[in-house]
């Protein structure tokens, strides 16, 4: 049992993570332009594609996961130079509406070059073996490493906000675009960054995730909604409490699939952050933001 | 954002349109008919949530509730719970869901606001989901479908008339459409309505003037959640099948979506917008095989958002007056 139980928070605190690194980008985006990115969960899709393409045929995982996060980059300031910054100027419900045709679009086109059936990426390292202290179970390094990668991240982007130039520009233009803008913050570019940071980071954790659940045209659109949630209920820009609502969530889950179906467990992970939301509206570590 | 009509105009359009639904069936085959009829759903749908979006100023994620819920509950009426297929107690348990689900969501949503209240919306949408699949007591067959949920045709002496299948079908999806429009617009006339209007255009303000809006942010809702139940009641007897693709919040975000395509607040945009959707995608799809019509429709959105802000109907009614002025 509580090696079952031990095993389970593990993989709520990896998942975990790699749930953060998802919703980390779209608060940022949310925050700054205040629309709603639906796109983003295809970026995840298009990082976990990215990664099992370049594995496939190179053979190297790493070298997957890091031309993984530079397409994503890439194709996110395009996107961002296309059809986000022209649109969130005029109606952020407008830039939703091209944003989740995109997402149809870039869903389809992973449809139609690498079918629809899920791809399998092979777990890298094997297993560690605990004993002692009344525990006796092994667990794949892959997740440790993959919980480590997203922690460092995490940490690194945490760091940029409260000891960049950088990072405190995009802060002040998160609580006040116009101040921030006669303060000379240029929101324009750092909007530019940020979208490039957040589609970077989505597609850093699409590539650790396809060992874990197996890459699929499907993956974006089943975990965007879940991320939307997180976003808000972590807080506008807020990294800290992302990271909490992204961890709660995961370990509620799988904590309670020990003892529950994954229907019962997922409607109670929702119910959690349904109550997080009412008790505390602008999310858990929330500053007053353009959205109020 | 819409420029005043000459009423005429207005009236002449508005007459042919009519004229054109009513006598639709006559010389349509079956298949148009049904087509039509899906996007009248969705025109009522469309309507119902534009009342909350863009009348009101509310951005909900959750419709999918009042959509699938009210057709659940006719699942669990015709099928699995009690197997009565009386159609006005189909139809009334419809209704009382989807005014009851609004009032208590209403009610919830009522404590915080914008892109908070959207998500609220949107977690309560995933939990009513998930509850239908986790299938409790075993009356909504989880992942399956409840089918056989069309009351039967009404029968006086030896005619027998079917209003829940067909042709019959059709009628009674169009008579609701008319009178939801109607309703709508006499809605947004009365005082009711300029209070959604005003709760829109500035809700501090109301506030500060010692206006209390809950009740009518509830009310919103309320009537939102019941006229969608008309539209999730005529969608289960057009495929005779409730499924839980009706709870999926996709459903939820598309509404919303042909809201904003059609044009926000603008009585005859959700119409529109129901309509082009429904028939590129049907379009699209018998066009191009395999699915690719997503690509379509993902263009057509893209489109729209760059090259018609304010949605169709705004760049109509700015084309229109011109195209009849001489």
């Amino acid at each position: 049992m509580l090696n079952v139980l031990i095993t389970q928070c593990l993989n709520g605190i990896t998942i975990g993570l790699i749930f953060a690194l998802v919703a980390l980008g779209l608060t940022i985006v949310l925050g700054l332009m205040g629309v709603l990115n639906f796109a983003h969960g295809s970026f995840y899709m298009l990082g976990g594609y990215i990664t099992y393409f370049v594995f496939s045929s190179v053979g190297n995982y790493w070298l997957g996961l890091l031309a993984a996060v530079l397409v994503c980059g890439l194709v996110g300031l395009l996107l961002f130079a296309t059809i986000v910054r022209p649109l969130t100027k005029r109606s952020p419900l407008e830039a939703l509406l091209a944003l989740v045709g995109v997402s149809m679009i870039f869903q389809q086109a992973a449809r139609t070059i690498w079918g629809a059936e899920p791809k399998l990426l092979p777990i890298p390292f094997g297993n560690v073996h605990f004993q002692g202290l009344g525990v006796d179970f092994s667990y794949p390094v892959y997740f440790l490493v993959a919980m480590a990668i997203s922690a460092v991240v995490l940490a690194a982007m945490s760091l940029l906000f409260r000891h960049t130039d950088l990072g405190i520009r995009c802060l002040a233009a998160i609580q006040d675009h116009e101040i921030a803008s006669a303060m000379g913050v240029n929101v324009d570019r750092i909007s530019a960054i940020m979208f490039m940071i957040g589609m970077a980071t989505a597609g850093l954790a699409g590539g650790l995730a396809g060992p874990m659940f197996s890459v699929y045209p499907n993956m974006g659109i089943e975990l965007i909604g879940m991320m939307f949630v997180i976003a808000i209920v972590g807080g506008m820009g807020s990294i800290g409490g992302t990271v909490i609502a992204a961890t709660t969530i995961a370990m509620t889950k799988s904590i309670s699939s020990i003892f529950i179906s994954g229907n019962v467990s997922d409607i109670l992970a929702f119910t959690v952050l349904l109550i997080i939301l009412l008790i505390r509206p602008r999310g858990i570590m929330g500053i007053a933001s353009v959205m109020d | 954002m819409t420029r005043p009509q000459k009423p005429l105009f207005t009236m002449a359009m508005t007459l042919s349109a009519v004229l054109l639904l009513l006598t639709l069936p006559a010389y349509c085959g079956p298949y148009l008919s049904y087509l039509v009829t899906l996007a009248l759903i969705f025109s009522i749908f469309a309507l119902a949530y534009d009342l909350l979006f863009g009348h009101t100023g509310i951005v909900s994620f959750g419709h999918s509730i009042f959509y699938g819920m009210p057709a659940y509950a006719i699942g669990m009426v015709t099928s699995t719970v009690l197997n009565n297929h009386n159609p006005f107690l189909v139809l009334s348990v419809a209704l009382a869901t989807g005014l009851f689900l609004g009032a208590a969501v209403g009610l919830i949503c009522s404590f915080s606001r914008g892109i908070y209240l959207a998500i609220v919306t949107f977690a309560l949408a995933q939990i009513f989901e998930l509850l239908i699949l986790s299938d409790p007591g075993g009356v909504t067959l989880g992942e399956n479908s409840i089918t056989g949920v069309r009351p039967p045709p009404f029968v006086f002496a030896d005619l027998s008339v079917n209003l829940f299948s067909g042709t019959g079908l059709y009628y009674l999806t169009l008579a609701f459409f008319l009178l939801v429009l109607l309703g709508i617009k006499l809605l947004i006339g009365s005082q009711w309505g300029q209070v959604f209007h005003a709760i829109r255009e500035n809700e501090e303000r109301l506030l500060s003037l010692g206006y209390n809006t809950r009740p009518y942010k509830i009310l919103a809702f309320a009537l939102s959640g019941g006229i969608s139940a008309i539209a999730g009641s005529m969608m289960a007897f057009l495929n005779n099948v409730v499924s839980p693709s009706m709870v999926d919040w996709q459903i939820g975000a598309e509404i919303l979506l042909i809201t904003v395509l059609g044009g926000a607040g603008t009585l005859i945009g959700p119409v529109l917008g129901a309509f082009v959707v429904v028939f590129t995608q049907t379009f699209a799809s018998s066009l191009i095989g395999g699915g690719n019509w997503v690509y379509v429709l993902g263009g057509l959105y893209i489109v729209v958002a760059i090259f018609l802000p304010g949605g169709i109907m705004a760049k109509l009614s700015s084309l229109m007056p011109r195209l009849f002025r001489r």
